[in-house]
């Protein structure tokens, strides 16, 4: 419907005058009108002076009068009138004006539409009807990024006095042209977008300082002023959006940790703070699914494959359950993202000595001190008054969820269904500290508290194998130091060992502590191992003394040389020693490795000696 | 060159020495009949082995037990004495030092030899009497 | 409840008997302490015991184990045959008879040296069940012990006690 105003057009709108009006010259009436309303467009707009009203004149007056009785005239009268405004504005309206002068333009617009419509004397609907089609056509006008732009820059920031009412103004203006769902919908975009560049900035890879209250800080002084500002014209309720703000950046933290939910796990205990208010803003169980997710694909990709050192998998294992208890104190997300870690950590087949080293390990340098600390804890403190407090399962907990579970050690020994893989581990361990003279004294102490963990009856074995390093003091004789082990208490495998024959000097010495032995202990017997333990031996070659420990097949070896320039085969060796040429040749190569023997063929060797030296 | 042995640090284990043990090539486990542990082990009421659970070597026959484990069947008055084993009359090898509870082993002994003695006597005596139950008895 | 003092020698003979290597011997049940048990016995190729007939013998490790013989008797074990197709909604419940022998009473009592004075710690489960077992395949009287009315009225609920009561009786 492109029907241009005339008076041609307004005539066939206009009813025709009865008889008792025929004093009037209805055309040229309608074009006295028609003019006053003219330029359709006003002119001149942009020299920043508002056009000026003329008021009507008692002609034109009188001709509206007379003419725009009925509502039904004024209705097609307005539709003509917006239809050739509209034509005007497709050519006159200017393009490419920045948003403030758009905003000046809406304003000269409106008042000279309004001003004139004011003389039209038009019902409610005929003006409604009017002003909604004059906003469409202003606000077709209107570019959206532009605004977007004006409020991005002036928003959220602070207002000086002058920004301030030039803000108001522009708010004003855009709710008289019936913008205000725009408005609104502009500011909240931005206010996210706000709220989401701020956390980025703030937030990203800092865990290791509290961040929310920054967070809430900035969206009290810095985002809720301006959104407080907008609401309070737009007729918005302003109270609810507070807490909305805050939800909606504390979903964005959320957002962003758990992204990075692996590397802040990683970096305990650093990242305590972050773990805090990750804890405080993960509310939602949809949130709380995707953490979990997060961290169990991460880990599967950096941590649960053949690559990894079993060392760092327990490690992060360690840090995962002190992360995620602080995440989730129940535990029930930790229960989820640990059992990916245990079910791999079965199959790797070094856990249990890795663990088992770590406990005892109390260098603080160690990537598994935790656990020594762990292990030293008190019981006690561990023990959590679950039974007083009962609360139902959470309820995203796996069908299998275990409360209470939290203890790191617990959580790691119980990845095996028997403890007794521990035991045997630990019995293996101390077995060899203890023949390798480790301080009996310290072992016994960290007995005490593997006892206190896993109980007193299992540990029988290192009880009889410490007592018997324990009485070894009794055999203390010239050159030789026995210990008599009670060998159904020791792993069988420490005990199996080559036999060979001990110099002439040690053989005779262990006859006599053996026949002591027997006088000691009616009806027993020992039998000797010689190829454990070790002995401390010094050599003179070359008018020089050196000192070694060795083996006590070295020692065997490296005797068959005292007091000898001749050079030694590996089948003499092997012989006197009984043991094969092999092993002989073993020990032999140890001594000319240390520069005390020469090879003079491959088979053939002589001490290391100056010709004149004997 | 001199070589000059200041320490030599060496390790032994110790084993009963009976009388049906293996030689030096292997060790042969004993079990003690009783308990069904190595003698070497202990009885099940004992920790440490050696000292703390001595064993004893039957003289009258050939078997051998945990001190403790022969005790308590000696203890039984169903044991009329007898070794486990053999159900020969049960007697021990006693070695030089003696303690108190191989005394007390040697006193049980005793017991069963008086009660068998007894029994003899009085068997002879109410032998009729208690022949008529014989029947019953072996139903 | 704590384990049995000999808990070890329990272990090694349990794990002995559960490689089931005695023919015409199954062990059906015992706990986890190692001193309850149920074993299952078959005869075969004898004219008194059908093929089919089990029988069902329970053995209690006593405390003094095994200075003292275990509590043996014969039990009636119901057991549900499972194998039969026919019956998908019906269990069928067998259920085993005491072994008729004239040293055995009609209450699953034994009358065996073994189990009394002829018992020594160097007997055991095995030999127990062996005994029992060869007492059975040379037995040829389908008759139960002469007294078997009179004792099944008086007889002590562990067959270990009666006899004292047998004794104290007829002395």
């Amino acid at each position: 419907m492109n029907i241009e105003i005339t008076s041609k057009v307004i005539s066939q709108i206009i009813p025709r005058p009865g008889l008792y009006d025929l004093g009037g010259d209805l055309d040229n009436d309608i074009q006295i009108v028609l003019d006053w309303l003219s330029p359709y467009y006003p002119e001149n707009l942009n020299n920043n002076k508002p056009t000026k009203i003329v008021d009507p004149s008692v002609r034109v007056k009188k001709a509206i009068h007379g003419y725009l009785k009925h509502e039904s005239n004024q209705i097609e009268f307005v539709m003509v009138y917006i239809n050739t405004i509209s034509s005007q504005f497709e050519t006159k309206f200017v393009a490419d004006l920045s948003f403030l002068e758009y905003i000046h333009m809406v304003r000269q617009l409106s008042h000279y539409y309004n001003c004139h419509l004011d003389y039209l004397n038009l019902t409610n609907r005929s003006r409604m009807i009017f002003t909604r089609k004059l906003n469409l056509l202003i606000n077709s006008k209107l570019s959206h990024t532009k605004m977007e732009e004006y409020f991005a820059e002036r928003l959220f920031g602070d207002l000086s006095s002058q920004s301030h009412f030039e803000l108001i103004d522009v708010i004003t203006t855009l709710t008289s042209i019936n913008l205000t769902n725009e408005l609104n919908s502009t500011m909240i975009q931005l206010a996210i977008s706000t709220i989401k560049r701020n956390i980025k900035e703030i937030a990203t890879e800092k865990w290791t300082v509290p961040i929310l209250d920054s967070i809430n800080n900035c969206i009290t002084t810095q985002i809720y002023p301006t959104f407080s500002l907008v609401t309070s014209y737009t007729e918005s309720p302003a109270a609810s959006y507070l807490s909305s703000l805050n939800t909606t950046a504390h979903d964005e933290l959320v957002h962003l940790r758990i992204s990075e939910i692996y590397t802040m796990v990683s970096t305990y205990p650093s990242s305590i703070p972050a773990l805090e208010e990750l804890h405080l803003c993960l509310t939602s169980s949809t949130k709380r699914r995707q953490l979990t997710t997060s961290f169990i694909d991460s880990m599967r990709k950096h941590l649960l494959h053949s690559g990894a050192d079993t060392v760092d998998i327990i490690h992060i294992y360690i840090k995962t359950m002190q992360s995620f208890l602080i995440i989730d104190p129940r535990g029930v997300l930790l229960d989820q993202v640990i059992r990916p870690a245990r079910k791999y950590l079965r199959t790797r087949d070094d856990v249990v000595i890795k663990l088992v080293h770590g406990m005892l390990n109390n260098n603080p340098s160690s990537k598994l001190y935790e656990l020594a600390v762990e292990l030293t804890r008190k019981q006690e403190s561990i023990v959590r008054d679950e039974g007083l407090k009962w609360t139902p399962d959470p309820i995203d907990a796996l069908a299998d969820f275990k409360r209470g579970k939290h203890d790191v050690i617990e959580s790691l020994l119980s990845i095996f269904t028997s403890k007794e893989v521990f035991i045997d581990e630990f019995t293996r361990l101390f077995g060899k500290q203890l023949i390798e003279g480790g301080d009996v004294q310290d072992i016994e102490e960290k007995l005490v508290l593997l006892k206190s963990r896993f109980g007193n009856d299992l540990f029988t074995m290192l009880d009889i194998m410490i007592r018997d390093i324990r009485q070894s003091g009794l055999y203390q004789g010239d050159l030789l130091r026995m210990s008599v082990l009670s060998h159904l208490y020791w792993p069988s495998s420490m005990l199996e060992h080559d036999s060979f024959s001990v110099p002439d000097l040690i053989q005779q010495r262990f006859d006599e502590f053996k026949s002591q032995f027997i006088n000691d202990k009616p009806g027993r017997t020992v039998k000797h191992i010689p190829s454990l333990g070790s002995v401390t031996l010094e050599l003179e070659i070359n008018h020089e003394t050196k000192s070694f420990v060795v083996t006590p097949l070295q020692a065997a070896i490296i005797d068959l040389f005292n007091e000898k320039s001749d050079e030694v085969s590996v089948n003499d060796a092997a012989t006197k020693l009984s043991i094969s040429e092999y092993t002989a040749t073993q020990a032999l190569n140890f001594w000319v490795d240390e520069k005390v023997l020469m090879k003079l063929t491959s088979t053939l060797y002589i001490a290391n000696e100056d010709d004149e030296s004997f | 060159m001199k070589v000059k042995i200041l320490e030599w640090k060496s390790f032994a284990t110790w084993h009963w020495d009976l009388a049906t043990s293996a030689d030096d090539s292997g060790y042969v486990e004993e079990l003690c009949g009783i308990c069904r542990v190595s003698f070497d082990g202990t009885c099940p009421n004992c920790k440490y082995p050696g000292d703390d659970c001595p064993i004893v070597l039957g003289s009258g026959c050939t078997h051998n037990f945990h001190l403790h484990c022969i005790l308590k069947w000696l203890e039984q008055e169903s044991s009329k004495g007898l070794c486990p084993m053999c159900r020969q009359i049960f007697t021990f090898k006693e070695p030089e030092q003696t303690s108190d509870v191989l005394i007390n082993l040697k006193t049980l002994i005793d017991g069963h030899r008086v009660m068998r003695e007894r029994f003899q006597q009085g068997n002879e005596q109410e032998f009729e009497a208690f022949g008529a139950d014989q029947d019953l008895q072996m139903a | 409840m704590s384990r049995h003092p000999f808990h070890r020698r329990l272990l090694k003979e349990y794990q002995s008997l559960s490689q089931a290597t005695l023919p015409g011997i199954k062990l059906v049940s015992n706990d986890e302490n190692l001193t309850n048990f149920i074993f299952q016995i078959r005869i075969a190729n004898h004219n008194l015991y059908p093929d089919y007939e089990r029988y069902y013998l329970s053995i209690n490790i006593t405390q003094d184990y095994p200075v003292d013989c275990p509590q043996v008797k014969f039990i009636i074990y119901e057991s549900v045959d499972d194998d039969k197709e026919d019956s998908d909604s019906i269990e069928i419940i067998e259920k085993s008879k005491i072994p008729i022998h004239p040293h055995i009473y009609s209450n699953g009592h034994i009358c065996l040296n073994l189990l009394g004075e002829d018992w020594t710690p160097a007997c055991s489960i095995e030999s127990i069940l062996l005994s029992i077992q060869s007492m059975l395949n040379t037995n040829d009287k389908l008759e139960r012990p002469p007294d078997n009315d009179s004792y099944i009225k008086h007889a002590p609920l562990d067959p270990k006690r009666s006899r004292f009561v047998y004794h104290d009786d007829n002395v």
